[in-house]
């Protein structure tokens, strides 16, 4: 009796120990995480790019186009604010003639809980990586200068394809809905058609597209210091998805613009600076670009 | 060989008595009984199904013979052997080869519902022990007793739900007094709830009749996860989405002495006089595990489809678990000293649980998707209590009812689905001298009003022999009530619950 006592002790006491199941902890050991992303880095403090002051627009510009729109994301949110912070070379010719628009990159900020607006953002926001192939990238815009000597960067438009080609409205012709349309040109060059996106949240995966961009910028003024021109601009964004690695993520979540906020600042830089400079220097460049209509 | 050398093996004890015992003495120590029983039942629905459609046949052809045999071989000792042989009745050969195979042809499976030893007065005068395969039996709730934890449930048929699943065992009876009875059980190794067959359209993929995706089984997570997991789903043609058959593990523990589950009670006979009636009442502990699985770890690990890379195919993997639990419990009887007071009866069940955190990753490539894997917590470790309450009431000799409120079903562990409150009424009302039995039962959920319902006639041919026919009825809606909530399922009204049937039933006991 007193041993069957001593067995029901044990198990009591064996009974008390670590009391917990996690099937969290269980799931990371058996599948590993993807990284989600690596870390930018940061640029150089001292690593400004030395400007030539002049008052008249003409000459060499790093541009940042800030586009502020909504999606619906499943799995996300419902109303994500989404931020594009498009960054390009801008070259207004001396001579006159039409502005040249070199595409470097496309930062992407996403407010998954767009209620505050000064909420940090959502590390597990979703994120696509635009390929480095587009770096360079020609953009098409339809201004035109009567005199270079011009202080005023008059309102144009700027169409910005990915992947597709000779549209005869660039800006209106309806996009290809099918790898198949000879519109479509495998634009990076990596074997598939038109543009690779590579898309880390909410699934990883690669997504093949064309893309039209279209801002309509509305004129303004070179700054008193010759350093800038800030205005603000309307934009559009259509997308269409031509396949994926994972049928998932050939749905597509419209961007819808908000009719506030969308700005772009450009600010002058030496000739030959390259979209590897703009993008490493991106955050200190536009760190004091001043508000439009300042 | 003594036979208590041979303590462990039944068998050695029965082969010992021809020796021990002269030839006419051996009829007298032993007693032979057992059943008969055919049992024919078909589906009176066609919406419970895997799919719609499928119903108005027979689910059931069964013939069931059970033997019982107890041996004393000694006037203090005892051996119990009840077995049963089940022919199920319906061809399952698919095949030319499997048509030489009387197995598949008339399947029929053997299980041993006990067999064990029992000796009496040993190893001192007060003391009882058995040792076996054994079902036991603790509470005083009819059925629902939330104190009987020892043996697993086996609702493999749901109709006999108060069937249980026997297991290995040690009980030691002591009787320090003629109104005291404590009795301490180890038992070595765990064993789970056999389920019913309907059990795994729980975790069933709801498709239309030409495949295209309709729902998922809704996971423990709260319901803004839940919503993400649906848009995730929803992203796709639900044409183009195919759902491999969920693949559900269960995790049983290790066969460890930490593992072993062991239980105490000390049971109180109290005899209140002419006036007061009888009472019997008990406390208990359990220590062990939940024999019902809960909901651990979910994967949904999503990519191109081989045959067809334009459709997304996903395959589920989900895992269970039974959780640890302490269990104090108390329960009563009481029979009042005259017949116009109902008998009544209660038993609380205190459950101390292990906390257990469900996790759900949905997987591509191989790794996990950072941004969906989600948890939440599915068993709290907050104690819970388990109880029911009831009366019976004789009214006259041919009208017998039973109610009993219970909260906390047999497989509800306070998880994310909850525990939800019963009422379980019974009336029986007999005809003829008892030759006639109508007894009309049910179990209807207070907090969903899902219900069982199962009336039934009983006609007793000749004493030893009945006749019953009856109904077994599942009421309650079969789509989640809130399919964004894990307890959006109605109990009863769930395709799990099983299949609403029509039966008939023919027994011959001895």
């Amino acid at each position: 009796m007193m041993r069957l006592a001593w067995v029901f002790l044990l198990l009591v006491a064996s009974a008390c120990g670590d009391w917990k199941s996690s099937g969290p902890d269980r799931l990371r050991d058996a599948y590993p995480t993807s990284c989600g992303g690596e870390d930018s880095g940061t640029p150089a403090p001292d690593g400004t790019v030395a400007a030539a002051p002049s008052e008249r627009v003409a000459g060499t510009w790093a541009a940042r186009v800030v586009q502020k729109g909504r999606m619906a994301i499943p799995t996300v949110c419902d109303d994500c604010l989404l931020t594009l912070s498009d960054l390009a070379v801008v070259v207004v010719p001396s001579d006159g003639g039409s502005v040249l628009w070199r595409f470097c990159d496309q930062p992407m900020d996403m407010d998954t809980t767009p209620a505050d607006p000064t909420d940090p953002p959502d590390p597990d926001a979703p994120h696509s990586t635009v390929p480095q192939a587009l770096a360079n990238a020609g953009v098409s815009a339809g201004a035109a200068f009567a005199s270079p000597a011009t202080v005023r960067l008059p309102p144009h438009r700027v169409v910005w394809l990915w992947g597709v080609r000779d549209l005869t409205d660039p800006a209106g012709d309806p996009l290809p809905e099918s790898a198949d349309s000879p519109k479509v040109f495998d634009q990076d060059l990596d074997g598939h058609p038109g543009v690779t996106i590579r898309v880390d949240r909410p699934l990883e995966g690669e997504r093949y597209m064309v893309r039209r961009a279209v801002w309509d910028l509305a004129e303004a003024a070179v700054s008193p210091d010759g350093l800038w021109v800030v205005g603000t601009l309307t934009f559009t964004v259509e997308e269409r998805a031509l396949g994926a690695d994972n049928p998932l993520l050939t749905v597509l979540a419209p961007i819808t613009p908000k009719a506030t906020g969308n700005t772009y600042a450009m600010r002058r830089v030496p000739p030959d600076v390259t979209c590897e400079d703009l993008r490493s220097l991106a955050a200190t460049l536009f760190a004091e670009a001043p508000s439009p209509g300042h | 060989m003594t036979p208590r050398a041979c303590i462990p093996a039944v068998a050695c004890l029965v082969a010992a008595l021809p020796r021990s015992s002269p030839a006419s003495d051996w009829t007298d120590r032993v007693r032979f009984s057992g059943y008969l029983q055919s049992d024919i039942r078909y589906v009176i629905e066609d919406y419970r199904g895997a799919r719609p459609g499928d119903g108005y046949r027979f689910e059931m052809n069964r013939n069931d013979l059970n033997f019982r045999l107890k041996v004393e071989p000694d006037p203090r000792a005892q051996a119990v052997v009840d077995a049963r042989f089940r022919f199920y009745g319906f061809n399952e050969s698919s095949s030319l080869p499997e048509l030489v195979r009387r197995d598949r042809i008339d399947p029929y499976d053997f299980q041993l519902n006990e067999a064990y030893l029992a000796v009496r007065g040993a190893p001192f005068e007060s003391v009882d022990f058995r040792v076996g395969r054994v079902i036991q039996s603790w509470g005083t709730a009819d059925m629902f007793n939330p104190t009987d934890n020892l043996n697993a449930r086996d609702f493999s048929d749901p109709l006999d739900y108060t069937a249980k699943v026997p297991n290995q065992m040690v009980e030691v009876n002591w009787y320090p007094t003629d109104w005291l009875t404590l009795t301490a059980v180890w038992v070595p190794v765990f064993k789970p709830s056999l389920l019913p067959p309907s059990a795994s359209l729980g975790f069933a993929v709801e498709t239309t009749d030409d495949g295209c995706f309709v729902s998922a089984p809704t996971p423990p997570l709260a319901p803004s996860d839940i919503r993400r997991l649906q848009g995730l789903f929803a992203m796709a043609d639900p044409c183009r989405l195919s759902f491999a058959t969920p693949e559900v593990r269960t995790l049983s523990p290790d066969t460890t002495l930490a593992n072993s589950q062991a239980a105490a009670r000390a049971r109180f006979q109290v005899d209140l006089g002419e006036r007061g009636g009888a009472l019997d009442f008990s406390l208990s502990y359990f220590y062990g595990r939940f024999t019902f699985p809960v909901a651990y770890t979910a994967v949904a690990e999503i990519g191109p489809s081989l045959e067809d890379p334009s459709v997304t195919g996903v395959r589920y993997v989900a895992e269970l678990l039974y959780p640890r639990m302490h269990v104090a419990g108390a329960d009563f009887a009481y029979s009042p000293p005259v017949e116009w007071l109902p008998g009544l009866f209660g038993e609380v069940a205190v459950v101390f649980p292990e906390e257990v955190t469900f996790g759900l990753a949905v997987v591509q490539n191989g790794r996990i998707q950072p941004s969906l894997l989600m948890s939440a917590v599915n068993v709290p470790s907050t104690p819970f209590v388990k109880a029911t309450v009831g009366l019976d009431y004789t009214v006259t000799s041919w009208l017998y009812t039973n109610v009993q409120y219970v909260r906390g079903f047999f497989d509800e562990f306070n998880d994310r689905y909850g525990l939800h409150n019963y009422l379980a009424p019974a009336v029986e009302l007999k005809f003829f001298d008892d030759e006639l039995k109508i007894r009309a039962a049910g179990a209807w959920d207070l907090d969903d009003l899902s219900a069982a319902v199962f009336p039934e006639v009983t006609w007793v041919v000749v004493p030893s022999v009945e006749v019953t026919g009856g109904v077994w009825a599942y009421l309650g809606d079969t789509k989640p009530l809130d399919p964004e909530s894990y307890a959006g399922r109605s109990k009863f009204g769930q395709k799990a619950a099983g299949r609403s049937v029509a039966y008939l039933k023919a027994r011959v006991t001895w």
